[in-house]
């Protein structure tokens, strides 16, 4: 079976700090994987090299078997499409970029996803407020037909109703054959849509299981199982 | 995978909107002090205030678009938006300078226009200037063009070379960013800008030196003008080629 997404001992430094150390990891299947850890503990680094926008990594990562950057570029949806973008584009500007870059783009998805989360496509992005300018991204990054997405703190800023719904909807808006990588903090709100947890903490990866094992072995919630990770370590200090 | 033909359509339509802002601002800058110098000196004035008042204008235009387009040139490299679109990094280095290129042609081809319109407004015929030109300097009309189209060629290659000099600078920049200790970044960035761009001016400054001793004892002609435009264009091919390899082992996006 092709491993979705496989990353072996990624080495990472930046401005002489270590950020990820002697990381591996391998995802398979159409699951969606939590990918948690405290602020700084390199989650948006990692998705960041797994999208390619980051440098100087030492490592591989793969994404169906492909290392070549343009190829995994094409295979990876990373919710950080308005990086850079001007403030003064509208909605519908921002669209037909996206339309004319990404080949994969589903422009009927698209629409349903902004009438779902009621976006106003006359709007420009300086005058969108933060949790209107995340919705955009969700809209944006799941309406491409990608294998892999990567949704980096897709919530933050977002009504907690609306958080809720667009939590819900996930799984009707993923490809039903692919993979979904999501960095939360709101673990409570998540966990039950997650089929696997990853933990990043101490610059590399500690935990990586199925959230049914880790609800049948602790007999805890991912949230409690999570937070006794860090509980740990504290009680050692 | 994107095709460079989707790339440059959605590159340039960015560009194009701040170009047609700043052609917008300079008609209505034409027209403004037009109107001033009609109200100060009336009507005799103004054919020679027009052509005069458009190439000054002009000038300050063409800086403004010349700055503009190195500020989008630029901006590609740490943009996610750019570089999160599923292409190698040589074909969006290549599309972004050729966008840029195309629209500073665009703007040459509006300036163009704007010339041959207001010298017609201001009572000259072009023709008659253009045969007065070839006339006095004892050319024939096609080795007029020629020359011309060389011209153009030379100042064309030359800009780009302008761009990829500023892109080898900023890319060795963010490429040594990477491995300075925060909190000391902004003085010794500060102090390696300076010292980057001085030495690769002084480096470019040597080149053309030994070139032109070595074409001293030539003559100018067609030869001496297409190496020019072949120095310039393999001074290009360089740069982009380092830029290429800089952007795709070193600068990631900015966070």
């Amino acid at each position: 079976m092709t491993t979705t997404l496989k990353v072996e001992n990624l080495n990472y430094r930046r401005n002489l700090k270590r950020i990820l150390a002697d990381v591996s990891l391998s995802l398979t299947g159409n699951k969606i994987v939590g990918l948690l850890g405290e602020n700084g503990a390199g989650k948006t680094t990692l998705m960041r090299l797994i999208a390619g926008v980051a440098k100087n990594a030492k490592g591989i990562i793969s994404v169906n078997d492909k290392t070549d950057l343009a190829t995994r570029k094409s295979l990876i949806s990373y919710s950080n499409p308005l990086g850079g973008m001007a403030t003064n584009k509208r909605i519908s500007e921002v669209k037909d970029f996206y339309q004319q870059v990404y080949p994969d783009f589903d422009e009927q998805k698209y629409n349903q996803m902004i009438t779902f989360l009621k976006l106003d496509e006359s709007q420009r992005l300086s005058a969108l407020s933060k949790g209107t300018g995340e919705k955009l991204v969700i809209s944006l990054t799941l309406a491409r037909q990608a294998s892999v997405y990567l949704l980096d703190e897709p919530f933050s800023g977002i009504d907690s109703m609306s958080r809720k719904k667009i939590i819900n909807s996930i799984i009707q808006w993923k490809p039903a054959d692919s993979l979904m990588v999501i960095s939360d903090h709101y673990v409570s709100e998540i966990a039950p849509i997650l089929d696997e947890i990853v933990v990043v903490k101490d610059n590399t990866i500690v935990v990586h299981k199925a959230a049914d094992t880790i609800r049948e072995e602790s007999g805890q919630s991912i949230e409690d199982y999570y937070e006794s990770l860090y509980g740990e370590a504290d009680s050692n200090d | 995978m994107t095709k460079f033909t989707s790339l440059i359509p959605a590159f340039l339509r960015d560009r194009f909107k701040s170009l047609n802002r700043i052609i917008l601002l300079m008609l209505i800058a034409i027209v403004m002090t037009e109107v001033y110098v009609f109200f100060q000196e009336g009507t005799g004035n103004l054919g020679a205030s027009l052509m005069s008042y458009t190439v000054l204008w002009s000038s300050v235009a063409s800086f403004v678009v010349f700055i503009r387009l190195s500020m989008f040139n630029e901006n590609v490299y740490q943009n996610d938006s750019i570089r999160l679109i599923p292409a190698s990094d040589t074909k969006v280095y290549l599309g972004s300078l050729c966008t840029t290129v195309i629209s500073f042609l665009y703007f040459m081809v509006v300036q163009l226009v704007l010339r041959i319109v207001t010298t017609l407004l201001a009572g000259n015929n072009f023709t008659d200037i253009m045969g007065q030109i070839f006339s006095e300097s004892g050319l024939n009309s096609g080795q007029g063009i020629a020359i011309v189209l060389v011209s153009l060629g030379i100042a064309i290659v030359a800009i780009m070379m302008v761009w990829t000099t500023i892109s080898l600078i900023h890319l060795i920049m963010l490429s040594i960013d990477a491995f300075l200790p925060i909190g000391r970044q902004r003085i010794i960035r500060g102090i390696l800008y300076i010292v980057i761009s001085l030495a690769i001016i002084r480096l470019g400054a040597a080149f053309f030196n030994i070139y032109g001793t070595l074409m001293n004892g030539l003559s100018l002609g067609w030869g001496a003008a297409f190496s020019i435009l072949g120095v310039l264009a393999l001074v290009v091919v360089v740069e982009s080629v380092v830029n290429i390899l800089l952007m795709n082992k070193f600068v990631e996006t900015a966070q």
